[in-house]
């Protein structure tokens, strides 16, 4: 079967004083369904490769495929850090955005994003404007913007870097609950390795820059994992392997900055 | 403005207040000449002139205004929409920059000579020439304000298909809204010099024209009572755009110690 996305060969180079070669060479493919959480020291070229996939990059060489499903459906919504919503519109003319732009007349886009407001626990909160509303609602409304897209891929850019531990935990704990609702296709960022293990199918370590793919994990905990999996000796054995895999490449990062 | 609000504020009546009292006693003393410096309160009092339909005054200051009025929101309305343009390209960009950089400290007024011989001195020579620098001001605090809109809100924008007239109105505009009403409170004082100034030298009526006939006939009173009207306008016009300016930014409006 054609997998969901493909990327065959990617290399992304800024041109400047100093070219900088962010990525080299990564080939990666999710299948349809699958969740691939990518971890890396910073600088790692990480959040290049999302921006790759979702078009907002064009690569040096190499291709990136996705699969449309349906033609008119958007190719890849993302999260970003840092919430980035429009601190102008109010929270449901934040969700209603993708919507919009496909000119989905106005009030169907509203029921869209009530739906998914209503998903995340935001029903009440449509009115308001995000400037309102805590961090952790915030990263819930640009969630719910992504989500309102219907898109093919879902992209995840350390959705809950900023955000405080238990918050975190507890949007670990809605991420899950809405891959086992809807299945979507995640290609999701983070630093946190309990968080990529604790949701992923696959996991995908990359080097010290230039960033390249070092190694990729499989998880066999199924999607119907419960949040009693991080309480597992397997989620320790399988964190800590991952972090011994990592350490060299952090630290290698760190040298480089250091220099 | 609360009793308390205006306990507050007090020191900002003293200057003006002693100010004008020194001229006063000055001015009635003899120690500066009444002729050319009348007491305020003369001045004042000579303010009736404003309702006297023979004196003309009223229909200059609806004159003066209107000409503000069209300026600014000529100078608002275009300024904004080549401002956004223009940061469309890097190219475009460019080369507006050297020609706004060329145009902007060439005193606005200069302009209308050059106006005149295309126009004749027509109300549309008056309003082109007063243009110049609040437009001018308008552009660059655009291309400011785009430029200063967050660039991961701009990446939002293009992952979830943003284009044409509604990434306009609904990015651009908005994202660089605080800059564009910082603008327009500048572009507002200079287009009342800007007018005046232009009435002065070329006008058949208006503020600006009253002023300067006055002072060649040396009816001194007349052309002070002329000034106060002209400083009242700007004071009203910063004061009134700062109410509604407000209005304008309403997710600013409780961000703790978010300055428009």
């Amino acid at each position: 079967m054609q997998p969901k996305v493909r990327l065959t060969d990617v290399s992304k180079r800024f041109p400047g004083k100093e070219q900088v070669t962010a990525l080299e060479d990564v080939s990666l493919d999710i299948a349809e369904a699958e969740f691939v959480s990518i971890v890396g020291p910073s600088g790692c070229g990480k959040s290049t490769l999302l921006r790759l996939v979702a078009g907002l990059y064009e690569p040096s060489s190499g291709t990136v495929e996705i699969q449309s499903s349906k033609p008119d459906r958007p190719k890849t919504a993302m999260v970003f850090q840092e919430h980035a919503l429009f601190p102008w519109m109010s929270v449901r003319e934040n969700v209603m955005f993708g919507p919009r732009n496909r000119n989905v007349p106005k009030k169907e886009a509203a029921e869209i994003a009530n739906e998914q407001l209503a998903r995340l626990g935001l029903a009440r909160f449509g009115d308001f404007f995000p400037h309102q509303l805590s961090g952790g609602m915030k990263q819930r409304v640009g969630i719910a913007r992504a989500l309102a897209q219907d898109a093919e891929v879902l992209l995840m850019d350390e959705p809950l870097g900023a955000l405080d531990a238990q918050t975190r935990t507890l949007l670990q704990e809605q991420i899950l609950e809405l891959r086992q609702q809807t299945k979507p296709t995640v290609l999701y960022i983070t630093h946190a390795i309990d968080e990529a293990v604790f949701l992923s199918d696959r996991v995908v370590l990359m080097s010290a820059r230039p960033g390249r793919i070092r190694d990729i994990v499989e998880l066999d905990f199924g999607p119907d994992r419960t949040p009693e999996l991080r309480g597992t000796p397997e989620f320790a054995a399988l964190s800590q392997d991952i972090w011994n895999h990592l350490r060299d490449e952090v630290q290698a990062a760190m040298a480089v900055d250091d220099r | 403005m609360s009793w308390r609000g205006l306990r507050d504020k007090w020191a900002l009546f003293v200057g003006p207040v002693v100010i004008l009292l020194g001229w006063e006693i000055l001015s009635r003393t003899g120690v500066i000449r009444a002729t050319f410096f009348p007491p305020p309160t003369e001045i004042i009092a000579r303010s009736v002139i404003i309702f006297e339909p023979a004196s003309g005054l009223g229909g200059d200051i609806i004159a003066t205004v209107l000409r503000v009025l069209v300026t600014i929101v000529l100078a608002v309305v275009l300024g904004v929409g080549v401002g956004i343009a223009i940061t469309a390209s890097q190219w475009m960009d460019r080369g507006a920059h050297t020609i706004l950089a060329f145009l902007y400290p060439i005193p606005g007024v200069l302009f209308f000579p050059f106006l005149t011989f295309l126009l004749g001195r027509t109300e549309m020579a008056i309003i082109l020439t007063a243009l110049v620098t609040p437009l001018i001001v308008m552009i660059l605090y655009t291309v400011a304000g785009v430029r200063s809109i967050d660039r991961t809100l701009v990446e939002v924008a293009d992952n979830y298909g943003s284009r044409g007239v509604k990434r306009f109105f609904g990015i651009l505009v908005p994202g660089s809204l605080p800059s564009i009403v910082t603008g327009i409170r500048v572009s507002l004082g200079f287009t009342l010099i800007a007018v005046i100034a232009i009435e002065m030298v070329g006008a058949p009526n208006g503020l600006g024209q009253f002023l300067w006939s006055n002072w060649q006939i040396l009816r001194v009173t007349d052309m002070y009572v002329a000034l106060l009207i002209i400083a009242v306008i700007g004071l009203i016009s910063s004061v009134g755009f700062d109410a509604v300016a407000d209005r304008l930014l309403p997710w600013r409006r409780d961000v703790q110690g978010a300055q428009i």
